[in-house]
C-alpha cells in the first residue's frame, strides 16, 4: 500500500528527515515515534502531498507520491488545527468527500458526527471549535471518504479521554476494513494498538519493529523507546 | 487576607495606577510589535512618499477626466478626509491590541486594554500611512504652521479612532460590530458633513488651524476627550457563536475549492468593513470639501481589494496543509486570485455608486480601468511581501490585519499598478495587468511548494 524509499527533507541547510525508508501493508499500522521537532510530522506532510521531499520517493497503492491517485488514496490528519474557521462542520465533511470524490459519504458523516461527539457544534463555524473539537473534525474529515491510506498525525493531541477512546477505536475500525495506517503520538499507551512502531533518532528512522516483539523485550513501548532512541 | 499591593499605591493618588497600567500596556504592545518596527519605520517613510504621489495623481487624473485648473489646495481635502479614514481605522479591524483576551484573564485590566490598544494603533499601518502623509501635506501647503496642524488633526483623527474602537467592542453579537462599525461611521460622516456645511469640515479645520493656533488647540483638546470616553467603554471583544447558512460544495475539485475560499471570504468581517469602507469613504471625502472626487472611487478599490488580499492567509486558519495535500497549487492560486477579485469588482462598483451618490461619479469610459484595477488589487494580493512565517491569531472571529510590512507591500503594489493603469492608455494597461497577473499567480504557486512560506503568501 505505501512503500516509501529513501525520503530526505531539509530547509535549506537545516535537515529535518533523512533518508527514511519503510512499507505499510494494507490492514496494518505504522507508529511512528520520536522526541518534538525530529522529523515526525514533516514524513507525514510529504506523505499527504502537501510539501515535495528533497530526496526519496515513495507510492501510494502503486501511483507514484504526489499524484491525484495517489492523494485521494490518502486520509491526512495533520498536527495544526486544520480547519476553515468559518466553514461549518458539516461543510468541512462535504469538502473532504468531494475532493477524495467520495459518492456515498453522507451516512458516513452522520455516522463519524455522532461517534466523533460533534453533533452539537455541526452546524457552527469550526472557528468557534475549541482545540479538541477541532482534532475530531480534522479525524472526521480524515475518515470520510474512507481512504485505503491514513496518515494521522499526533491525533489524540487535546481531546479528552472519551476521545481517546472513540479516536483508538476508529483508527482500529479503519485498519480491520483493510486501511494502511501511518501514526504519529506521544501518548505511548495509545500507540500499543500499532502493529509495528518506529523511532525517530537524530532524524533518521531506527525500524519498524513489531510492537509485540518490543513489549516482549522491554515490557513497555516507553522502555522500549528509550532503548531505541538512545541507543 | 491583607492586600500587598495597598502600601505600595498608598499616597499615589487616584490616578497613578490607572497611568501605570496604561503605561505598561503600551510598553507590552511596543515591545510585542518591536520586531516590526524597521519594517514600520521603512513603510512609513514610503507610504508617505506614495501617498504624497497619490494625491498629485488625482490632481493630474482629475485634470484628465476633465476638470482643470486643479490646484495642490484642491487636493488637500482629500488628505484631510484622511482624518476620517483614521478616526474609522480601529473600528474597522486595524488597532488592535495582540491578544486583549488572554492578557484580560492574566489581570490585565480597563488601563491595560486602554494603553495596549492605543499603542497599537500607533504602531498599526494606519497612522504609519496616515499621520506622515497628513504632516509632510501640511508642511508643504502651508510650511509648519500647517506641520502642526496636521499633526493636530492626525492626533484627533487617532483619538477618535480609539472611541470608535471601543464602542465597536461594546456589542457582542456578530452583527453587533457591524451595526456599531455602521453607527459610528454614519456619526464621523454626520458630523464631517455638519462641519463641511458650516464652513468648518476637516479641510476647512485644517486651513483654520494653520492661521490660527486656537483651532489647533481646540483639536488636541477634543481629542483628549474622546480618549478619556475610550478609556471609559473599552471592554475585551467576545466571541458570540451563530449557526451558519450550509452551503452545498460542487462536486468538482476547482468548484469546491473556490466556493470554500469564497465563504471564508464573504464571512469575514473585514469583507463586510471593506465594504463599509467603499460606501463611507467617497462620502467622507466629499463632506470634507471636496471639489473634485471622480478618482476615489479607483483608490477605495485598489486600497480596499489590497486589504482583503493582504489578509488572504487569515481565511483559511491554517487548513492550507490540508488543502494542499488534496487539491492542485494552482486551483488553489487560481481560487484564491478568483475570489478576491470578485470581491474587489464588488468594492468596486460599491464605491462607484457611493460617489456616484455625491455626484463625484467616475465616467463611464473609464470603467474599463476600473475593472483592471480590480484585477490589479487581487494579483497584488496574492504576492508575499515577506518570507518568513508570521505569528497570527487564527481563532479571532477579526481577521486579523496583516503584518506591517505585508500590507505596505500589498498597498505599494497596488498603487503602483492602479497609478500605471490610470496613467496609460487601455490596451498597454490591460496588457500590464495581465502580465503582472500571470507572473503573480506562477509566483505563488511556485512558493506553495513549501508551506513554511503559506504564512507569507499575503
Amino acid at each position: 500500500m505505501l512503500e516509501v524509499r529513501g525520503i530526505s527533507r531539509s530547509y535549506g541547510e537545516h535537515v529535518i528527515v533523512q533518508d527514511v525508508s519503510f512499507h505499510v501493508e494494507p490492514g496494518r499500522m505504522l507508529a511512528l515515534l520520536g522526541p518534538n521537532g525530529c522529523g515526525k510530522s514533516t514524513t507525514l506532510k510529504v506523505l499527504s502531498g502537501a510539501i515535495q521531499a528533497s530526496a526519496g520517493t515513495y507510492t501510494v497503492d502503486g501511483h507514484e507520491g504526489g499524484t491525484d491517485h495517489a492523494r485521494r488514496a490518502t486520509g491526512y490528519v495533520p498536527d495544526t488545527r486544520g480547519v476553515f474557521p468559518r466553514l461549518t462542520g458539516g461543510e468541512h465533511l462535504e469538502l473532504a468527500a468531494r475532493l477524495h470524490h467520495a459518492d456515498d459519504w453522507r451516512q458516513r458523516a452522520d455516522d463519524l458526527i455522532e461517534q466523533l461527539a460533534l453533533d452539537e457544534v455541526v452546524d457552527l463555524p469550526a472557528g468557534a471549535y475549541s482545540h479538541g473539537q477541532s482534532r475530531r473534525l480534522s479525524m472526521a474529515m480524515a475518515l470520510v471518504a474512507r481512504p485505503p491510506l491514513l496518515l494521522v498525525d499526533e491525533p489524540f493531541d487535546g481531546v479528552d479521554l472519551e476521545g481517546v477512546d472513540t479516536i483508538t477505536d476508529l483508527l482500529i475500525e479503519a485498519r480491520a476494513e483493510g486501511a494502511a495506517l501511518v501514526l504519529t503520538t506521544h501518548l505511548l499507551d495509545a500507540a500499543v494498538i500499532a502493529d509495528e512502531v518506529a523511532v525517530f533518532r537524530h532524524h533518521e528512522l531506527s525500524g519498524p519493529h513489531p510492537t509485540g516483539q518490543l513489549l516482549q523485550e522491554h515490557g513497555t513501548l516507553q522502555a522500549a523507546w528509550k532503548h531505541l532512541a538512545h541507543a | 487576607m491583607t492586600n500587598a499591593a495597598a502600601p505600595v499605591l498608598a499616597g499615589r493618588g487616584p490616578l497613578r495606577p490607572h497611568l501605570s497600567d496604561a503605561r505598561l500596556g503600551m510598553r507590552h504592545q511596543f515591545r510585542n510589535s518591536w520586531r516590526m518596527s524597521r519594517a514600520f519605520a521603512i513603510g512609513a517613510i514610503v507610504m508617505t512618499a506614495l501617498m504624497h504621489a497619490l494625491a498629485m495623481l488625482t490632481a493630474a487624473l482629475h485634470a484628465r477626466i476633465g476638470t482643470t485648473d486643479v490646484t495642490v489646495e484642491m487636493v488637500l481635502p482629500l488628505a484631510a478626509g484622511l482624518w476620517s479614514a483614521l478616526a474609522l481605522l480601529p473600528a474597522l479591524g486595524g488597532g488592535e491590541s495582540d491578544d486583549p483576551m488572554a492578557l484580560a484573564a492574566a489581570g490585565a485590566g480597563r488601563s491595560f486594554r486602554f494603553g495596549a490598544r492605543f499603542a497599537s494603533s500607533l504602531s498599526d499601518a494606519g497612522p504609519g500611512l496616515f499621520v506622515p502623509a497628513l504632516a509632510l501635506v501640511g508642511a508643504a501647503v502651508a510650511g509648519w504652521p500647517g506641520w502642526l496642524a496636521g499633526l493636530a488633526l492626525a492626533w484627533n483623527g487617532l483619538a477618535v479612532g480609539q472611541l470608535s474602537g471601543a464602542a465597536s467592542a461594546i456589542l457582542v453579537a456578530r452583527v453587533g460590530p457591524t451595526i456599531a462599525l455602521v453607527s459610528v461611521a454614519a456619526l464621523v460622516l454626520l458630523s464631517a458633513t455638519v462641519l463641511a456645511t458650516t464652513g468648518v469640515g476637516p479641510g476647512a479645520w485644517w486651513l483654520a488651524a494653520t492661521a490660527q493656533p486656537g483651532y489647533a488647540l481646540v483639536l488636541v483638546v477634543t481629542g483628549l476627550l474622546a480618549l478619556v470616553g475610550a478609556w471609559a467603554l473599552n471592554r475585551p471583544a467576545e466571541q458570540v457563536v451563530r449557526s451558519g447558512r450550509t452551503v452545498r460544495i460542487p462536486k468538482t475539485e476547482f468548484a469546491a475549492v473556490l466556493v470554500t475560499m469564497f465563504m471564508g471570504v464573504s464571512r469575514s468581517v473585514m469583507a463586510r468593513s471593506t465594504i463599509v469602507t467603499a460606501v463611507i469613504t467617497p462620502l467622507l471625502v466629499r463632506s470634507a470639501g471636496a471639489v473634485v472626487t471622480a478618482s476615489i472611487a479607483f483608490f477605495v478599490t485598489a486600497a480596499a481589494a489590497a486589504v482583503l488580499g493582504a489578509n488572504g492567509f487569515a481565511y483559511d486558519g491554517g487548513a492550507s496543509v490540508w488543502l494542499l495535500g488534496k487539491a492542485s497549487r494552482l486551483h488553489m492560486v487560481l481560487a484564491r486570485m478568483m475570489t478576491t477579485t470578485v470581491w474587489a469588482l464588488l468594492l468596486a462598483v460599491v464605491a462607484a455608486v457611493s460617489a456616484a451618490l455625491v455626484g463625484a461619479a467616475p465616467p463611464l469610459r473609464l470603467l474599463p480601468q476600473l475593472v483592471l484595477v480590480a484585477i490589479a488589487a487581487a494579483a497584488a494580493g496574492i504576492v508575499p511581501s515577506v518570507t518568513r512565517p508570521v505569528a497570527t491569531d487564527f481563532n479571532s472571529f477579526r481577521a486579523q490585519p496583516a503584518p506591517v510590512a505585508s500590507a505596505i507591500g500589498t498597498l505599494t503594489r497596488s498603487v503602483v499598478l492602479t497609478t500605471v493603469v490610470l496613467a496609460v492608455s487601455l490596451p498597454v494597461a490591460t496588457a500590464v495587468v495581465i502580465g503582472y497577473t500571470l507572473l503573480a499567480v506562477g509566483h505563488a504557486r511556485w512558493r506553495m511548494r513549501d508551506p513554511v512560506g503559506l504564512a507569507a503568501l499575503a
